[in-house]
């Protein structure tokens, strides 16, 4: 079954991609400066504001991670619905 | 400790190669290549200016002074 | 262990169908500096690098592994519904012949992915002088894919991509100052 994408799962998912953007810069950052406090509290703010995002887009168009990282897959197992990233 | 001071260096250097009057295709009159900022920081210092997140993901990169926009340098050249 | 999450690092969009772009793209995926090289080599890295770089070789690596991802989207997306004769015109009837639209790894010219594009030494110099090489390679393919381009969407991706060895760059480089460090002295910025 493939899920209907409307202009909110695009809108949405950029939202993520930026977010999580901002965690992978840090999280390289911190690997090579692990004592720099102020980059460790953004880290968290927006480590915390990912988990909001991404709940928010699950609840509509299914889990985005796999292995029981998405918590509550809903009332039907939706992890092989599509659309995969590389075709939307 | 360095301390990069980020607007002192460009990022593209050019040189002239040689022509030989023997080399058949028109002479490139030059020659570009890249030298991003990374090479002019040893160690990134803590608290650098950053791009809001949107526009990270956009460049890249979340830390200004690390931006480079590349564009085809012989874009111009029509032969 | 990984955990696949359903969702490119970086939008990817592609102006029109062009398998002739899609055959230089495969460089990026299969070829000696390519995504998976990458993510291969740091990965592997690790289990023989002191412990206090192995979290940027494992995120790094990990990092590839998405941008991988997006390669191999962008070159799904340029020969999609693509018929034989378009494939055939646009130089890449020797990648249909043996693999259909199935995106493989191998380079531009078509030689598979192989083992020996990489290394691990066990020095832990050697092996990050290797990893920023292996960076500077990379963007520098980046450069000449824009350059042979015509596709604004798909330069837009191209030029996230070669940020990020920028930054990957910075980041081995900083590994290094870190392993050049003496034991008690701590960072001073």
């Amino acid at each position: 079954m493939v899920k209907q994408i409307d202009d909110e799962y695009y809108q949405l998912m950029r939202q993520i991609q930026a977010v999580d953007f901002v965690l992978v810069e840090l999280t390289l950052y911190l690997d090579t400066h692990p004592d720099d406090e102020n980059a460790l509290k953004q880290f968290n703010q927006y480590s915390a504001y990912s988990r909001q995002v991404k709940q928010v887009f699950e609840g509509k168009y299914g889990p985005l991670m796999q292995f029981g990282v998405s918590n509550n897959p809903g009332p039907r197992w939706d992890w092989g619905s599509g659309p995969w990233p590389w075709q939307v | 400790m360095y301390n990069p001071n980020l607007n002192q260096f460009t990022p593209i250097k050019q040189y002239k190669p040689f022509h030989s009057t023997f080399d058949p295709c028109p002479p490139l009159k030059r020659k570009y290549y890249r030298t991003p900022p990374n090479l002019y920081i040893n160690f990134q210092p803590p608290n650098l200016e950053q791009f809001p997140p949107y526009e990270a993901l956009m460049k890249g990169t979340l830390w200004k002074a690390l931006y480079d926009y590349y564009e085809n340098p012989y874009k111009e050249r029509k032969s | 262990m990984w955990v696949y999450e359903k969702k490119l690092q970086y939008p990817v969009k592609v102006s029109k169908c062009n398998p002739t772009l899609a055959k230089y793209l495969i460089e990026q995926y299969g070829g000696a500096d390519g995504e998976l090289a990458a993510a291969l080599r740091y990965l592997n890295q690790r289990y023989s690098i002191p412990d206090k770089v192995v979290g940027l070789l494992t995120d790094i690596g990990t990092e590839e592994f998405a941008h991988l991802e997006m390669i191999a989207t962008m070159i799904v997306k340029l020969t999609k519904d693509a018929t034989p004769e378009q494939l055939r015109e646009a130089g890449i009837g020797e990648h249909y012949v043996n693999h259909d639209s199935a995106v493989f790894y191998h380079n531009s010219a078509g030689v598979p992915w192989t083992a020996a594009y990489i290394q691990a030494k066990g020095d832990p110099i050697a092996d990050l002088y290797e990893d920023i090489a292996a960076e500077e390679k990379a963007r520098a393919t980046y450069q000449w894919l824009i350059d042979i381009s015509d596709d604004p969407d798909i330069n837009d991706s191209l030029r996230f991509l070669r940020e990020r060895e920028i930054v990957h760059s910075l980041r081995f480089r900083e590994a290094v100052e870190l392993l050049k460090e003496d034991h008690d002295q701590k960072k001073i910025f």
